[in-house]
């Protein structure tokens, strides 16, 4: 059972009593907090936790507690806005609207369907994506859709393609409340899904379960709670699974019925990882053999497990055989499809499996396999389109459509909700290919991208329009509209529905491609496109996710209430006129043929794979000796479009910095707070240092919420832009950097001691010698040069703990270091 | 198409008689892909010289040819880049390099028509990728 007590977490700012509180779902994280709207005078007014939903119990983020502050933001945009002479321009929504049909127009003419492409979001609703979808696919025959999931979950996706031939965790938030075991692999909910954690926590405290293995290169909040903690280095995840399951068959901790009755290819897994010996794993991953042991042994006895992923899984090297590999300990030990059991991979935003699952990104709706000639007929047949209008072939990421605009290969790029110039690897070279091509920005405020855009338009916010979302465990959820958005503000739904009528798209009988005009009509056909496949949404209505705060699919005839785990007939979606991709090859990432697919012979059986650790690309060398990592904290949200406009959040944590360990940090000179430039062989940054010991040796972090065009904190000045081979995400977790301080030099004059120098700057004496590297009695002449940092910032990151006593349990605070100032 | 076959195919063994360049990482996943496609295209070269090719085996090779390709080409770019920036390979070997990667690339764009001859516009579809298929979209 989830939750002893509810806990109805609010925010509200009002005089007076709110007018209403109107039923909706949390837009921040993944896990879909249901939520109510406080409404007065047709404002929001702020938040409170829905106690009734099981997902929360009332509970909120603390994100999600803040997030409507963007709503009455006073610099939220309230009309379109076009390129002219250079500058952005208002204009209305007919001049804007006529502009983007024009260029499209063009585009079809000139290049081709390929010349458009769609950028959307993962935190928009799902009637929106189906409508991208429809409009991408039939209206306009491309195949270039994707979305801002490809940065965050597009691993989830492929490796469970691999494994069970579609898209769907097997496992649910119920299994989690069961299950004895439970492994966060490169997932630090304590930070990135707070709700979530707690749930873990609450129930730890309760029952003394689940044992709790945490697997990061960082000692994060969410490892400080862990039973056993396996700090690897940077990019050696798949060497450590490899160890894991070596141990779990030379021990014999493998269930032989499932794999013979429910899976084929069990000898590759032997062979690939017969060489990964503790000692080996030990070499690579540096954690000690002995602790590879027991977690293995863990794993390998425990009657229920639960693997969890998130971005230290999916932004790395090696992201979907690392995914798939913890797939394939899941079938060998026989645990999915049962109470407490199976693998949970996470996704980052509120809605970003939504956006798979109904094709707005990714395959055809309703995890239709777009190599497969069946499905293409089938989604023709639903859409009353040729069969030869529908584009064969999954999409492009993100990487591979910067690399055509580079070129010069799209003629239109359309971005829905995400700022990808601050959120793309390497985004210096990112903005060069959004400046060769014409760009559409949907966007409530000014962002780093609508600098590079031609067009700007103004969308509806959370709270001012309704649709349902699909969060990190199949739950879809509804959301209600509270308020009316802002005089001239559209929803993204009213202005693509606005698009596919000026374009005059039409079906094959000559009638509007698109004829629903409410989101929930287009639920209602997208129930239709859903029906029978792994999705199945056909026994759904607004009216029952409400009243059951929100249901998991498949919702159908069979399970009208939705479904907590899948898999439990051990029947997977393998046949191949069911799968939803023919896969591909785990290593090169080539596409599989339908006839290789087919030889495989899986038919309802999972799929076991070899799993082949390759080292990441960039490693530190001379030049650049440290590894970089990026990451999010728990006060902010991706490019703080939103949580930057709260003032609660902005003020806990106004900007950027890179952590560095104390012994390099002593190594180097750095004091806390000093400001440091961090450069890789892409850019560099200036930040403050903050000195812990939460990254290993060898290690910076840095988060990836800051960098304006100007400030210059952006870590994706400094990120690499390689893609994993399969799922196309960028591999934001492991490069190459240098650090070093930032610094005056003061030539002491005849009327200064070194002393008043440190005095000046803010400087104890000990730190001002220990950065010039001098021993006591800090002797210093006149005409010596000494340095003094160019500036300090004290970087204080409060934890938010709410499964403990901060008071009791003090988190590891800057101040508390050696080199503290005074 | 022989021709052009050929071309390719010759490609391949010369960038294979120069591999590895660097021993990047990137190129673990790229040496497998090279020699599939070599390999491919040698049965490619058998099959057309029969007098009665099997269209189906055909079929299977080229399906398999151009998602070597596809698979190629973000891992090729990636490692174009990671050897400027790991300053392990001179830029002009580099640029060779890559430069002989899209003349593939190029060539397989002028091996579709000849392959929507012997299998159609429909069948096409399932074989070529549809960045390869350069054609002007919907008509509106």
């Amino acid at each position: 059972m989830n939750w002893e007590k509810s806990r109805v977490d609010i925010n509200l700012y009002s005089q007076g009593d709110v007018d209403k509180w109107v039923y909706s779902t949390c837009n921040i994280c993944s896990i879909g907090c249901g939520c109510y709207i406080g409404v007065k005078d047709n404002k929001i007014v702020g938040i409170k936790g829905n106690e009734d939903h099981d997902i929360n119990r009332g509970r909120l983020d603390p994100k999600g507690e803040n997030q409507w502050y963007a709503n009455k933001s006073q610099d939220r945009l309230t009309t379109p806005l076009i390129r002219k002479d250079g500058t952005l321009q208002p204009a209305s929504w007919d001049e804007a609207m006529n502009l983007i049909v024009t260029r499209t127009k063009e585009t079809l003419r000139t290049i081709g369907s390929d010349g458009i492409a769609f950028y959307s979001t993962g935190q928009g609703t799902l009637e929106t994506y189906y409508t991208i979808a429809k409009i991408g696919r039939a209206g306009l025959r491309s195949h270039l859709l994707d979305a801002n999931t490809r940065l965050c979950t597009a691993t989830t996706e492929w490796c469970l393609f691999q494994s069970f031939g579609s898209d769907g965790v097997p496992a649910s938030f119920e299994d989690v409340d069961l299950t004895d075991t439970i492994m966060l692999f490169g997932h630090n909910p304590a930070e990135t899904g707070t709700v979530f954690f707690e749930r873990i926590m609450e129930r730890k405290r309760r029952t003394g379960k689940p044992y709790i293995i945490v697997v990061d290169v960082r000692k994060t909040l969410t490892a400080k709670e862990a039973d056993l903690f396996l700090q690897l280095k940077p990019g050696t995840n798949l060497a450590l699974l490899n160890g894991i399951v070596h141990l779990l068959l030379k021990n014999g901790w493998v269930d032989k019925d499932f794999i013979g009755k429910h899976t084929v290819g069990f000898e590759r897994i032997h062979w690939a990882t017969e060489a990964w010996t503790p000692s080996m794993a030990e070499k690579v991953t540096g954690i000690p053999g002995h602790i590879i042991e027991m977690a293995a042994q863990v794993i390998g006895k425990t009657n229920s497990l639960v693997c969890t992923t998130l971005q230290g899984a999916y932004q790395t090297a090696d992201a979907t055989s690392t995914c798939v590999a913890i797939n394939n300990i899941h079938l060998i030990r026989g645990l999915i499809g049962k109470p407490g059991s199976g693998p949970l991979h996470m996704a980052g935003q509120p809605s970003s499996s939504g956006n798979r699952t109904v094709g707005g990104v990714g395959t055809y709706p309703g995890n239709r396999n777009p190599g497969n000639p069946k499905h293409i007929k089938e989604m023709a047949e639903l859409w009353n389109v040729n069969t030869s209008d529908l584009e064969v072939g999954p999409e492009k990421g993100i990487e591979e459509i910067v690399h055509l605009m580079e070129k010069g290969k799209i003629g239109l790029f359309w971005n829905i909700n995400t700022n990808p110039m601050a959120s793309l690897p390497n985004r210096q070279r990112a903005k060069k290919a959004f400046e060769n091509t014409f760009v559409v920005v949907q966007d409530p405020f000014l962002t780093e991208t609508t600098e590079v855009a031609d067009i700007v338009l103004p969308p509806a916010i959370w709270g001012e329009k309704e649709g349902t979302m699909e969060n990190a465990d199949r739950t879809i959820n509804l959301l209600t509209k509270a308020v009316d958005p802002p005089n001239g503000i559209k929803s993204d739904f009213g202005i693509l529905l606005d698009f596919a009528k000026r374009m005059g798209f039409k079906d094959k009988d000559g009638k509007p491609l698109i004829t629903y005009e409410t989101p929930e009509q287009c639920f209602e056909e997208w129930k239709k496109v859903s029906k029978g496949r792994p999705s199945d949404m056909s026994a759904a209505t607004y009216e029952k996710l409400k009243k059951y705060n929100g249901l998991r699919w498949p919702i159908d005839e069979k399970y009208p209430l939705g479904t907590p785990r899948l898999y439990s007939d051990f029947k997977f979606h393998t046949f191949p006129d069911d799968a939803q991709s023919y896969g591909k090859d785990l290593f090169t990432g080539r596409p599989r043929t339908k006839e290789e697919f087919e030889s495989m012979q899986a038919n309802g059986r999972a799929i076991l794979y070899g799993t082949h650790y390759v080292p990441p690309v960039e490693q530190p060398r001379e030049e650049y000796p440290f590894w970089l990592t990026t990451g999010r904290l728990v006060w902010h949200w991706h490019t703080r479009t939103k949580t930057g406009r709260s003032p609660y959040l902005q003020m806990i944590a106004p900007e950027g910095y890179a952590e560095i360990n104390i012994v390099d940090a002593e190594n180097l000179g750095i004091i806390p707070g000093e400001l440091v430039k961090v450069s890789s062989p892409r850019g560099s940054i200036k930040v403050p240092a903050r000195v812990v010991d939460t990254v290993q040796p060898g290690l910076i972090f840095v988060p990836f919420h800051y960098g304006t065009w100007e400030n210059n904190q952006s870590a994706n000045e400094l990120t690499i832009d390689f893609t994993d081979p399969l799922s196309k995400q960028p591999t934001f977790k492991q490069c190459s950097c240098k650090i070093k301080p930032v610094r005056n030099k003061i030539m002491i004059s005849e009327n200064q001691t070194f002393e008043d120098i440190a005095e000046i700057n803010g400087l104890s004496l000990e730190e001002l010698a220990k950065i010039n590297q001098m021993m006591p009695p800090y002797r210093a002449d006149i005409g010596d040069q000494i340095e003094v940092p160019l500036s300090c910032a004290n970087v204080k990151i409060p934890p938010y703990m709410p499964y403990r006593n901060i008071q009791k349990f003090p988190h590891f605070s800057q101040p508390e270091l050696p080199y503290k100032k005074e | 198409m022989y021709h052009t076959i050929d071309r390719i195919y010759q490609t391949f063994q010369y960038l294979l008689a120069n591999f590895p360049i660097n021993n990047n990482p990137l190129e673990f996943r790229i040496r497998p892909l090279l020699y599939e496609s070599n390999h491919v295209l040698y049965q490619i070269h058998l099959i057309l010289h029969q007098p009665q090719p099997n269209l189906y085996q055909l079929k299977q090779l080229f399906s398999i040819l151009y998602r070597d390709d596809e698979a190629l080409d973000p891992l090729v770019r990636a490692w174009g880049r990671a050897s400027i920036w790991m300053e392990i390979t001179p830029s002009n070997v580099v640029q060779h390099r890559l430069d002989l990667y899209q003349s593939i690339q190029k060539d397989l764009e002028r091996l579709v028509p000849y392959i929507k001859g012997i299998y159609g516009e429909e069948d096409t579809r399932y074989i070529v990728p549809p960045l390869y298929r350069k054609e002007v979209g919907a008509d509106y």
